[in-house]
């Protein structure tokens, strides 16, 4: 099923990005002096907000590609020189027609609530925990919470 | 019996039916009769619950829903089926969602039509489309049946055999309405015509008390629509007048 | 089995009389003879595409006048002696007459005048 499909990449993408950023911040931390890298003390390392955003963004085209499919669906059925939605909404297992077009898309989309969170999850760990505590804030696991429940 | 008691419906401020009132018993075929936009549609799809409307439809006493709706088959110039599943397909799909649907029927119909079974049904020309549809509708084992032009594309003879083979097929207890232009053509397949205008019922006359009347059909129909043949000389007229 | 293949509806008569006019002549003519059986009302309906009430109408009409006989299992035989074909053979020829002659009379000819047409057109049949 290809919605599988599209979750796996979102998931994938979003980890390739949070990767991404979380180096880029751990490299900002860092200036050179002369040949040796040394901390930079003015340095910030970024919140996990924003490390974790950007990477949440495939989920969202996600998201909105299975409510575009949900839209197919139901189009489907006033399309074709047809109108078979005339036929779904006469049979008597009432919510067929409703099943038929929404199934798919609100799993879709549970999915990737669910798939979105996770990763948040799982990289907030390594934000919390695998980052030396002087860069992060007071509260670091506390902001992954935040982030992952809203 | 399908009781049809002050239905009225507006689409906006148009109104489609006005108080329309109307009993369809089992077994009679029935003619609907109406100029474009009189309600005939409207009416068919209040039967079958698409819109809302005021007044009250019942089938044997019961509100039209899903314990009884499956009693009631609808087959339109619109064509209501899938367009990439095959008739075979259509077969299937109509066995799992209609207790009554008999196959056999199904398959008579098909190879009397000689209608292709695999191929998508987009892929079928317009007439087999009208036949499929009315194929569909008359397997589905519903006692009553609602026909909305369905022979738009068909050819004389195709018509034809669509009401010899709808008399042969039909048990003595289905119920037919069918909304048609072809006044005349109909006129012997029908037991009962009932004539529409505005949203309106203007007309309800048995075939039988038509003969005793010794007045044909389109007189009738003719008379309740005060169709006025004078109209056209009257055009005429003026026409002359203006090119003189 | 009575074959309904040459009937063809015209005209603004019931069509139910039609049917009973088929079927006379058909006696008549002798194309349909004592004790054929008759097509089941819905073939007859189907075979002629005419609604089944429409049948059954001419049916009792036809039974009614004693030309057609009811059996139990909804099979129909014509029953028609001899006497009772004579008797609808002159039915016929009169009201075929009484057809012709209220045709000339609306046109204005005389008694006279039609009997010489009439003779007129026998001799050259």
């Amino acid at each position: 099923m290809r919605f599988r499909a599209f979750v796996g990449c979102a998931a994938l993408l979003g980890l390739i990005w949070f990767l991404g950023a979380y180096m880029n911040g751990h490299a900002n931390m860092f200036t050179l002096v002369g040949e040796r890298r040394v901390e930079n003390p003015s340095a910030e390392f970024p919140a996990f907000a924003v490390l974790m955003l950007g990477g949440l963004i495939a989920f969202g085209v996600a998201s909105i590609a299975f409510l575009w499919l949900l839209f197919r669906y139901v189009s489907y059925h006033y399309r074709g020189g047809t109108r078979a939605a005339y036929t779904m909404r006469r049979l008597p297992r009432r919510w067929e027609f409703a099943l038929r077009c929404g199934a798919l898309p609100l799993c879709g989309l549970a999915a990737c609530q669910i798939c979105w969170r996770a990763l948040a999850l799982l990289c907030g760990l390594v934000y919390a925990f695998a980052t030396p505590e002087r860069w992060l804030p007071p509260d670091a696991w506390g902001e992954v919470l935040y982030l992952v429940t809203h | 019996m399908l009781e049809i008691k002050n239905v009225s419906k507006n689409y906006g401020r148009k109104a489609a039916l006005r108080d329309v009132s109307l009993s369809l018993p089992r077994g009679q075929l029935v003619g609907l009769f109406g100029e474009n936009g009189a309600g005939k549609t409207t009416l068919m799809k209040c039967i079958l619950g698409f819109v809302r409307y005021y007044g009250t439809i019942t089938l044997d006493g019961e509100p039209i829903g899903r314990r009884n709706i499956s009693r009631i088959a609808f087959a339109t110039s619109e064509h209501s089926f899938f367009p990439d599943l095959s008739p075979l397909g259509h077969a299937q799909f109509y066995a799992d969602h209609f207790p009554t649907f008999s196959r056999k029927r199904f398959d008579v119909l098909m190879d009397f039509f000689e209608l292709p079974l695999s191929v998508a049904s987009r892929k079928l020309s317009t007439g087999q489309k009208n036949q499929f549809e009315a194929v569909l509708a008359l397997s589905q084992g519903a006692d009553y049946i609602l026909m909305d032009e369905p022979f738009g594309g068909n050819d004389v003879f195709n018509r034809e055999d669509f009401y010899k083979v709808l008399l042969g097929i039909l048990g003595e207890n289905e119920t037919v309405l069918l909304s048609t232009h072809l006044i005349e053509e109909v006129s012997g397949f029908i037991g009962r015509a009932v004539l529409i205008h505005q949203g309106r019922i203007t007309g309800d006359v048995s075939m039988s008390d038509l003969d005793e009347r010794g007045e044909s059909l389109i007189d009738y129909v003719k008379s309740a629509w005060n169709y006025r043949a004078d109209r056209i000389k009257k055009a005429i007229d003026e026409l002359d007048e203006g090119a003189e | 089995m009575v074959s309904f293949e040459g009937f063809r509806p015209e005209g603004s008569e019931p069509i139910y009389l039609q049917i009973v006019g088929f079927v006379k002549r058909g006696i008549v003519s002798g194309e349909i003879p004592d004790g054929d059986e008759l097509p089941s009302r819905r073939m007859l309906s189907a075979l002629l595409g005419v609604n089944p009430n429409t049948v059954q109408k001419a049916c009792r009409m036809l039974e009614d006048e004693g030309i057609l006989v009811s059996h139990a299992g909804a099979k129909s035989y014509v029953a028609c002696t001899p006497a009772k074909r004579e008797a609808l053979r002159g039915e016929l020829v009169v009201s075929g007459a009484a057809a012709a002659a209220l045709k000339l009379k609306e046109m204005g000819v005389t008694l006279e005048e039609a009997i010489k047409l009439i003779s007129k057109a026998w001799e050259e049949d």
